[in-house]
C-alpha cells in the first residue's frame, strides 16, 4: 500500500569552486546508448567524492572520460584546469587510477617487473612507499600478472595507483574482490594517502558503507546524468529520517509531503519518513498536520544512496 | 592512545573524536601534556578522512583542551580540569542521547529522571556491565 | 589555493627503452623455443654435414622469403592483439599519448626484429659453412627484359655471370621491416585484425574461384593487371623480399641443356628503390593507423603535443609561481 513518493530534486550546483575535476555537459554515446548524457560533474579541490548509482549508470564511463581513455562526444572535461581531451598524457600523469576491470595488461610479466615497468612512466614514483605497499597489501612480486586472482589483481592496481603519489585518485570499485583484511588495510592506506598528499579523490562504488568515513561529497548518477551532488554535511543536514506518530485513523498516503524520499509505516500509528528538506520546515509541516515527531536523524551515505535511488527508480 | 568509534553512532565523526578525547580526560586515561596521535596516524587507523581529524583537533584547540606545537604535534593542555569541564560536558552529552532515546520511545524527561534515580540506587544486573 | 605542483610525464627515450624491454619479455618464450630449435637442428646439421662436405651455400629466394616472414610472426608473438589500444588496458592508462605509445612499442619490437633476422640469417648460412660447405660459385644466367618475360628465342638473350652480391645479405632486413610495419599497422587500425585478414583471404579465394570457374577473363585480366606488378613488377614485393632473385626461370636451350634465366637483372639500385618504397608505404600505413589513437584530436596536433615531453610543462609554468 505504498504510493510512489514525489521524488525530490537534489542540488547539483556546487558553487564557484575551485574544482579539481569538472565535466560540462559531457556526453558519451555508444551507438544509440548514452552512457553519459550531458553530465555536469564538479569535484572541489581536496574533496573525497563518492559516485553512487545503479549498474550501467555511467560511473565507469565517467572515470574513463576523465582519464581520456574514452573521448566524450560532446562537452568539456577538465582535470586540474587541463582539457582532458587534449592533454590526456599530462592529465593521466596526475592521476592514480584503479580501473573497474581486474586486468593488468601484461599477463606474462611478473608483478615485480610490472612495478618497475610502471615506475618508468611516473617520474614521481616513490619506491620506498611502493615497497611498503607491497608488504602491506601482501603482494607477491614473483607471480605472473596473468596468474593472479581477482583480489590480488586489485591489490596490484591499488599499489600502481598510489605509488607515484598522485594528487588525484580515480577509483572504480577500489575494494572489489578484496578480502576483509585487504579491504580494511586499503581503507587505511587511502586515509594515509589523503593525509600525506593533498589529494582529490573520485570514488565509484556500490559499497558506500566501506568508505563512508572517508567521503565528504556525494554524487548520485543515473542514466548518465547526475541527479544530485552535495557536500556530505548538506546531505546529513537535509536528508533525514523522521519518526513520528500520526493521529488515529489516518492513511499514510495522506502524509506525503514535499521532498519526500520514502515513507514507511511502522507499528500502529508510527510512521517513518525520509525527507529532503530543512529540518525545521519538515517538523513544522508534520506538527501542523497533527503528527508528533519523536526523532529526526541523518542517514548514512549508504542509506541515503539506497533511499534516493529507489525513489528515482520508482518514479 | 587508541581511539575507537561507534559504528552505530550517527553523530558527525569529528564530534565523536572530540567526545572520545573528553572521555579519556574524564576517566583519567589522558592527562595534561599527553600527546594525541598525529592526524595521519589517527586517520589511517580509524580509516577516516584526515580532515575530520583536523576538524576535531581544531575544535578541541578552540576549547583549550589541547594545544598544537607546530611541527611536533598536538598535546593535552597543562591546565585541563576534567572535573570542572569535561565531566559535566560528557554527562550532558550522555543525557542528551538518553533524552533522545526517551523521546523516541514516547517517554518524557520525568520518566527518564525517575528511572535514572532508581537505577543509581540499585544498579541491578544491567548496571554492572558498565562502559567498555 | 595552493599552487599546482603537477607531475611531469616520462621522457620519450625512457619510454622507448622500457617498451623495448617489455616487448623483449613478451618475446622471451618464443625466443627460447626458437633458440632451442636452432641449437638442436644446428647441431644435427653440423654433425650430418661433416660427413658430406662441399655443400653449396647461398641465399636462395625461399630462405629470404622465410626470413621476411619473421616480420609477420613477431607482432603476433609480441601480443599486439591482446594489448590493443582499442581497449582501456593498463599501458594506455599510462601518461603517454596513445598513438605515440603504440608507435614507440612498434619501434621497440622492430629492434628485436632486426636482432631476430640477423640471428636467423647467420644461422641459416653459418651452420652449413661451418659444417664444411662453401658459398655458391658464380653462375651464368640468361637475362630476359621486363617487357618480354617469355622470349621465344632464349639463345638471343644476353648472359650474365652472377654471384651473390654483397647487398643481397641486407635484403632480409628491410623486407622483414616492411612486412612488420604492415602487420603492426593492421593491429593498430582495427580491433579485430583476424577478421580482416580472414575476410581478405576469403575475398581473394572467391575471386580466383570466380575467374577460374566462370571463365571471367576480363576479371582475370583486371586482377592480373593489379597484382602482377605489385608482386613481380620491377619494384614489386619479390624485389623487396628476394632482391629480385626469385624471378628465375629455367630455360631449355636447343642444345638440350637448361639454363637459369633472370627476368630483369637483380641490381642494387632496383632493390634499394623497392626497399625504400615498401618501407615508406609501411611507415605511412602505420602512421595512418596510429592516427586512430591520437589524443587531442580537437586541436594542437602532433607537434603541439610533443612539446611537453621535452620541457617541464610549459603552459602551467606560466600559471605557477614556482
Amino acid at each position: 500500500m505504498r504510493t510512489p513518493p514525489l521524488a525530490p530534486t537534489l542540488p547539483v550546483d556546487m558553487g564557484e569552486g575551485p574544482f579539481a575535476l569538472t565535466t560540462d555537459g559531457a556526453t558519451k554515446r555508444y551507438g544509440s546508448i548514452r552512457a553519459l548524457d550531458g553530465l555536469n560533474l564538479k569535484v572541489p579541490f581536496g574533496a573525497v567524492y563518492v559516485l553512487v548509482g545503479p549498474n550501467g549508470a555511467g560511473k565507469t564511463t565517467l572515470l574513463q572520460v576523465l582519464m581520456n581513455l574514452k573521448r566524450a562526444n560532446k562537452g568539456q572535461v577538465s582535470v586540474l584546469g587541463m582539457d582532458a581531451r587534449r592533454e590526456g598524457p599530462r592529465v593521466r600523469a596526475q592521476i592514480g587510477y584503479v580501473p573497474e576491470e581486474h586486468r593488468l595488461g601484461y599477463p606474462w610479466m611478473k608483478v615485480g617487473r610490472l612495478l618497475e615497468h610502471c615506475s618508468v612512466y611516473h617520474p614521481t614514483w616513490d619506491w620506498d612507499y611502493a615497497n611498503q605497499l607491497v608488504s602491506l597489501l601482501e603482494i607477491d612480486r614473483e607471480r605472473k600478472c596473468g596468474h593472479l586472482s581477482k583480489g590480488n589483481v586489485r591489490r596490484v592496481q591499488l599499489l600502481l595507483a598510489l605509488a607515484h603519489r598522485p594528487t588525484l585518485l580515480l577509483l572504480d570499485e577500489p575494494t572489489d574482490g578484496l578480502d576483509h583484511v585487504a579491504r580494511d588495510r586499503t581503507l587505511g592506506l587511502l586515509a594515509g594517502h589523503l593525509a600525506d598528499t593533498t589529494t582529490t579523490a573520485l570514488i565509484s562504488t556500490h559499497r558506500v558503507y566501506e568508505i563512508e568515513r572517508l567521503v565528504d561529497h556525494v554524487g548520485v548518477i543515473r542514466d548518465g546524468r547526475l541527479l544530485g551532488q552535495v557536500p556530505l554535511e548538506d546531505l546529513r543536514r537535509m536528508l533525514r529520517r523522521y519518526s513520528a506518530d500520526v493521529p488515529e485513523g489516518q492513511e499514510p498516503r495522506e502524509w506525503e509531503m514535499e521532498g519526500m524520499v520514502a515513507l514507511r509505516p511502522g507499528l500502529g500509528r508510527a510512521v517513518e519518513w525520509t525527507v529532503w528538506g530543512e529540518e525545521e520546515r519538515v517538523v513544522t509541516d508534520l506538527t501542523v498536520a497533527g503528527a508528533t515527531v519523536r526523532d529526526c536523524a541523518p542517514l548514512t551515505v549508504d542509506e541515503a544512496a539506497t533511499a534516493l535511488l529507489s525513489t528515482w527508480e520508482a518514479s | 592512545m587508541r581511539l575507537s568509534l561507534d559504528t552505530e553512532d550517527n553523530r558527525p565523526i569529528y564530534i565523536q573524536i572530540v567526545d572520545e578525547v573528553r572521555r579519556g580526560l574524564a576517566r583519567g586515561t589522558l592527562g595534561p601534556e599527553d600527546p594525541l596521535p598525529s592526524v595521519r596516524e589517527l586517520a589511517a587507523s580509524l580509516r577516516i578522512n584526515p580532515r575530520t581529524v583536523m576538524q576535531a583537533y581544531a575544535a578541541l584547540e578552540r576549547e583549550g583542551v589541547v594545544y598544537v606545537q607546530r611541527g611536533k604535534g598536538t598535546y593535552v593542555s597543562a591546565d585541563v580540569r576534567p572535573d570542572e569541564r569535561e565531566r559535566p560536558q560528557l554527562a550532558r552529552e550522555v543525557a542528551r542521547r538518553a533524552m533522545r532515546e526517551a523521546r523516541r520511545s514516547g517517554l518524557d524527561p520525568g520518566d527518564l529522571i525517575g528511572a535514572l534515580k532508581e537505577l543509581a540506587e540499585d544498579p541491578g544486573p544491567d548496571g554492572k556491565e558498565g562502559k567498555g | 589555493m595552493k599552487a599546482l605542483d603537477l607531475h611531469s610525464i616520462p621522457k620519450a627515450e625512457a619510454v622507448l627503452k622500457e617498451q623495448t624491454r617489455a616487448v623483449g619479455i613478451t618475446l622471451r618464450p618464443l625466443a627460447i623455443g626458437v633458440g632451442i630449435l636452432l641449437v638442436v637442428f644446428g647441431s644435427y646439421a653440423l654433425y650430418d654435414n661433416m660427413a658430406r662436405p662441399n655443400a653449396m651455400v647461398g641465399l636462395p629466394p625461399d630462405l629470404l622469403l622465410y626470413l621476411s616472414f619473421v616480420g609477420i610472426v613477431l607482432p603476433l608473438f609480441a601480443r599486439w592483439g591482446s594489448v590493443s589500444p582499442f581497449r582501456p588496458e593498463l599501458p594506455w592508462t599510462l601518461p603517454v599519448d596513445r598513438a605515440h605509445h603504440a608507435l614507440i612499442r612498434v619501434t621497440g619490437g622492430w629492434l628485436w626484429l632486426m636482432v631476430a633476422v640477423a640471428v636467423l640469417l647467420l644461422w641459416a648460412v653459418g651452420v652449413p659453412i661451418l659444417s664444411g660447405g662453401d658459398l655458391v660459385e658464380p653462375r651464368l644466367f640468361l637475362v630476359a627484359p621486363f617487357s618480354d618475360p617469355r622470349p621465344l628465342d632464349p639463345t638471343s638473350l644476353p648472359t650474365l655471370l652472377w654471384s651473390i652480391p654483397w647487398w643481397l645479405w641486407l635484403v632480409p632486413f628491410p623486407a622483414a621491416t616492411a612486412l612488420y610495419l604492415f602487420t603492426s599497422a593492421l593491429f593498430l587500425a582495427t580491433p579485430r585484425p583476424g577478421r580482416w585478414v580472414a575476410a581478405a583471404m576469403l575475398g581473394f579465394f572467391l575471386l580466383i574461384l570466380m575467374t577460374e570457374r566462370a571463365n571471367l577473363t576480363w576479371l582475370a585480366d583486371i586482377t592480373d593487371a593489379a597484382l602482377v606488378p605489385l608482386v613481380d613488377g620491377q619494384y614489386g614485393l619479390s624485389t623487396l623480399v628476394t632482391g629480385a632473385t626469385s624471378a628465375v626461370a629455367s630455360v631449355d636451350l636447343p642444345t638440350g641443356e637448361s639454363m637459369p634465366m633472370f627476368v630483369g637483372v637483380p641490381t642494387f639500385g632496383r632493390w634499394v628503390v623497392s626497399a625504400i618504397l615498401w618501407t615508406g608505404i609501411g611507415l605511412a600505413t602505420l602512421g595512418l593507423a596510429a592516427l586512430r589513437h591520437r589524443e587531442g584530436k580537437t586541436g594542437g596536433g602532433e607537434k603541439g603535443e610533443r612539446k611537453p615531453t621535452a620541457g617541464p610543462l610549459p603552459t602551467h609554468a606560466s600559471q605557477d609561481p614556482n
